[in-house]
């Protein structure tokens, strides 16, 4: 079976009624550090800080006009990545040979492989897993070699402790307010809000830590050693990706937590540096940015054999990282990132054949594919001329 | 769709109807060759007659409940057929048969206790290889598609044997020769391996590749002088010299003589002993077997390992099956496959394929079959459960 056309794509989800009884969620307030946070003039509150750019889709035609969908980060800026570099390079060819096309891509990349160009990748590799599902009616998790699991097992990202726990999540991530330059005023605020968060939480609650690329090696050893009563269950990408001796030197100093990284690592090469290295315990790549299914089961497979495991970035929110989590055997957790407001039902910010969290679990659709309910008409191609100047929020 | 059976079988020989006669028998009936066993004299340096050789090869069967079956091959006769029988198909009957990468990893966690690698991963390859022939036979898909293959178009094989002029005949043009000696003839043996190795290069041309395998038949000492001298044959890749748990050695050779690429692993078992390989940098290329080391799950997660770090993955023996040719396919880091060319010089190979279904390498390209799963051609009648089909 042939490719007939592969595009990038929007698509309009209708929003979700007006619910009644909600209060805005952590997601629309909470204060949030990243590398950009040295800079004072922009605001720390998520979606609005500079480079943040929601996602786009890739749509993939077979010949007999069976399509696959998927989704990638940084879309308007990948978007020209697959219209006009990749969808040429694979369309014509067998839409089966999916190590085939992601190994042109790669090839077709290498002077500008990682961020954008990956995380367009990401989307082309998802929609082509969607569509070998589908044309085979099987569900992706069984193309891969699953299930593993009964169920699959979920933490809940945000700050709004009691809401989650009444969704009933009984583990929870939490946000991380401080930059390395504020010293130690800003560590005892820091240590001030896990302090809090943990005990809401209960000392039984697995709770971990996202700093989000906020420290240096220097403070990262700071907070790990203020935060050690805390009994964190991991602490999450203190460091930048390209910090790899600062990541070895912390995971060989903080032995009371666990070390987890990835979502800014890209493909399976910088994955490959950092487990070989043994710089983390956890590795967690983003299945819409590191280069889609076919490079996260790399990644995983190269990880399960140094000892490591693989809990992707906001796989639980995901078709994909759902089907992922359902199918390999070591990894024991997805994230479920907590974008509703506290009230409004989950599946309010759920794509169409996408489950909800429930008690903290959610079985993927066993539907064709990974199970995608998007109506046609909420697909239309890519609007080069929309896009605009980014306008940012100062304060904050 | 469940499991019903997993069982270890026998399969019938096909004999060929007026087979055509051999201009001679084939270097596999007299050239003498090293291996760890021959450090004493009193053993046979042919691998059929030397202990542990000959052992014969083990079926599985994998059945599943609407009684489409699967096959795969593995090795080394009644202790792996042991093992599939009373280790592995307890826990697997009644598992989902789809769930290959669950399966592998039950298997793999059950067999801890015993030593992942040797009889367990032997064992395991044959399951896995019927469970993936299963599962394309249910999807009607080559397990090549299923992979995410085709890769290429075809399949460049070398020929593995010292007949060079019969393999020359048929179209190849990559060659891989036996060894003769044991590290403990010292200075004697380096001079009888340089002569081999000084005659093949001659018979195959300089530009051609050339490869040599000892088959742990080496200490370090005693193949880093060889290679000194074997300097100026531009071997392709030295295979296999050290027992596979020397990788400290294996490195040092690899640093010590960079004029040559390092190939080893058809007796390493599993992705763990391989990634030590590689975060060891002990081997350029990877050479798992798939019968041997766990099945197309292992050898993929093998090949995943090497590529990440930029290592390529040759299987041994890869060309020969239709689970090698499979994998040739559809893995992108695998730039050639090993055709062991041990028939007697004259008989068409077709005349020598073992497994029904298997194409044959025509001017060294093969292209595995489109038939669902494997496309291996036994039937029903061709099957025997394990213990009925014993003959002694």
């Amino acid at each position: 079976m042939k490719i007939k056309n592969v595009r990038c794509v929007r698509i309009d989800k209708p929003d979700p009624p007006i619910r009644q009884n909600t209060k805005p969620g952590w997601n629309s307030h909470a204060i949030r550090s990243q590398p950009i946070a040295r800079y004072p003039e922009y605001t720390r509150v998520d979606g609005k800080k500079p480079g943040q750019i929601s996602k786009a889709w890739v749509q993939i035609t077979a010949e007999d006009g069976t399509y696959g969908l998927g989704s990638f980060a940084h879309g308007a800026m990948g978007a020209s990545v697959v219209d006009y570099l990749i969808a040429p390079l694979i369309e014509g060819k067998n839409a089966l040979a999916i190590e085939l096309l992601n190994d042109q891509i790669w090839r077709m990349h290498e002077g500008f492989q990682g961020g954008i160009a990956t995380a367009a990748q990401s989307g082309v590799d998802l929609a082509l897993w969607d569509l070998k599902g589908k044309l085979l009616q099987r569900p992706v998790y069984e193309l891969i070699g699953g299930p593993a699991h009964d169920h699959v097992e979920l933490y809940a990202t945000g700050d709004d402790i009691e809401w989650m726990r009444e969704l009933g999540f009984n583990r929870f991530k939490i946000s991380n307010p401080f930059f390395y330059e504020e010293g130690s005023e800003g560590l005892a605020k820091l240590e001030e809000h896990v302090a809090s968060q943990r005990l809401i939480a209960g000392n039984d609650a697995e709770l971990t830590f996202n700093p989000v690329m906020s420290f240096n090696s220097d403070l990262a050893l700071r907070v790990a050693e203020r935060l050690r009563p805390y009994k964190l269950r991991w602490f999450e990408e203190p460091l930048p990706p390209w910090d790899l001796e600062g990541y070895k030197e912390l995971n060989r100093a903080m032995s009371w937590t666990a070390l987890a990284t990835g979502e800014h690592h890209y493909g399976r090469k910088q994955f490959q540096q950092l487990i070989a290295a043994r710089a983390v315990d956890i590795v967690q790549p983003d299945i819409e940015w590191a280069g889609g299914l076919s490079e996260v089961l790399k990644i995983y497979t190269y990880a399960e054999a140094a000892g490591i495991q693989t809990i992707t970035h906001t796989g639980g929110n995901t078709a994909w990282g759902q089907h992922f989590a359902y199918a390999m055997p070591e990894t024991s957790l997805a994230e479920w990132f907590m974008s509703t407001d506290i009230g409004q039902p989950l599946l309010d910010n759920l794509m169409p054949g996408i489950p909800a969290a429930k008690d903290g679990k959610v079985v993927p659709s066993d539907a064709a594919g990974f199970g995608l309910e998007i109506p046609a008409e909420w697909i239309t191609p890519w609007d080069y001329s929309s896009q605009k100047r980014a306008v940012y929020n100062s304060g904050g | 769709m469940k499991i019903k059976s997993i069982e270890a079988v026998r399969v019938k020989k096909r004999l060929q109807k007026n087979p055509i006669r051999a201009r001679r028998p084939s270097w596999n009936k007299s050239s003498k060759r090293a291996m760890p066993v021959n450090i004493y004299p009193e053993f046979s340096r042919l691998p059929g007659d030397m202990p542990g050789g000959g052992l014969e090869n083990v079926w599985v069967k994998a059945t599943a409940e609407d009684g489409t079956w699967g096959l795969g091959q593995c090795a080394f006769g009644e202790p792996t057929a042991a093992f599939v029988n009373t280790v592995i198909a307890p826990i697997l009957v009644g598992k989902n048969c789809f769930a290959i990468e669950h399966l592998n990893d039950l298997m793999s966690r059950v067999s801890q206790r015993f030593g992942i690698s040797g009889t367990a991963s032997t064992a395991m390859a044959g399951v896995d290889l019927a469970l993936w022939d299963l599962k394309g036979k249910i999807y009607g898909l080559p397990v090549y598609s299923l992979l995410g293959g085709p890769v290429r178009e075809s399949i460049t094989c070398y020929a593995t044997g010292d007949d060079i002029d019969w393999a020359k005949e048929l179209g190849f043009t990559k060659f891989k020769i036996t060894n003769p000696a044991h590290y403990r003839e010292s200075d004697a043996g380096i001079r009888e391996v340089v002569d081999h190795v000084a005659k093949a290069r001659e018979d195959v041309g300089y530009n051609r590749d050339l490869m040599i395998n000892p088959v742990m038949s080496f200490n370090v000492e005693f193949a880093l002088r060889l290679l000194e001298e074997l300097r100026p044959y531009n071997l392709r890749w030295f295979e296999e010299p050290l027992v596979p748990t020397d990788t400290n050695g294996l490195a040092q050779i690899r640093q010590a003589a960079p004029w040559v690429a390092i190939a080893t692993g058809e007796d390493h078992h599993g992705r763990h002993a391989f990634l030590d390989l590689v975060e060891k940098r002990a081997a350029d290329i990877l050479q798992p077997d798939i019968c041997w080391g766990g099945g197309i799950t292992e050898t993929m997660k093998v090949h995943a390992i090497g590529e990440a770090a930029g290592i390529a993955t040759i299987p041994h023996g890869g060309a020969n099956t239709p689970f090698g040719q499979h994998f040739a396919m559809a893995a992108t880091e695998s730039p050639i496959a090993e055709y062991w060319l041990g028939s007697d010089p004259g008989v068409p190979l077709v005349e020598t394929v073992q497994i029904p279904g298997t194409p044959i390498p025509v001017n060294g390209k093969v292209r595995p079959s489109d038939e669902p799963g494997f496309g291996i051609q036994f039937e029903l009648d061709d099957i025997t459960n394990w213990e009925e089909g014993t003959n002694k």
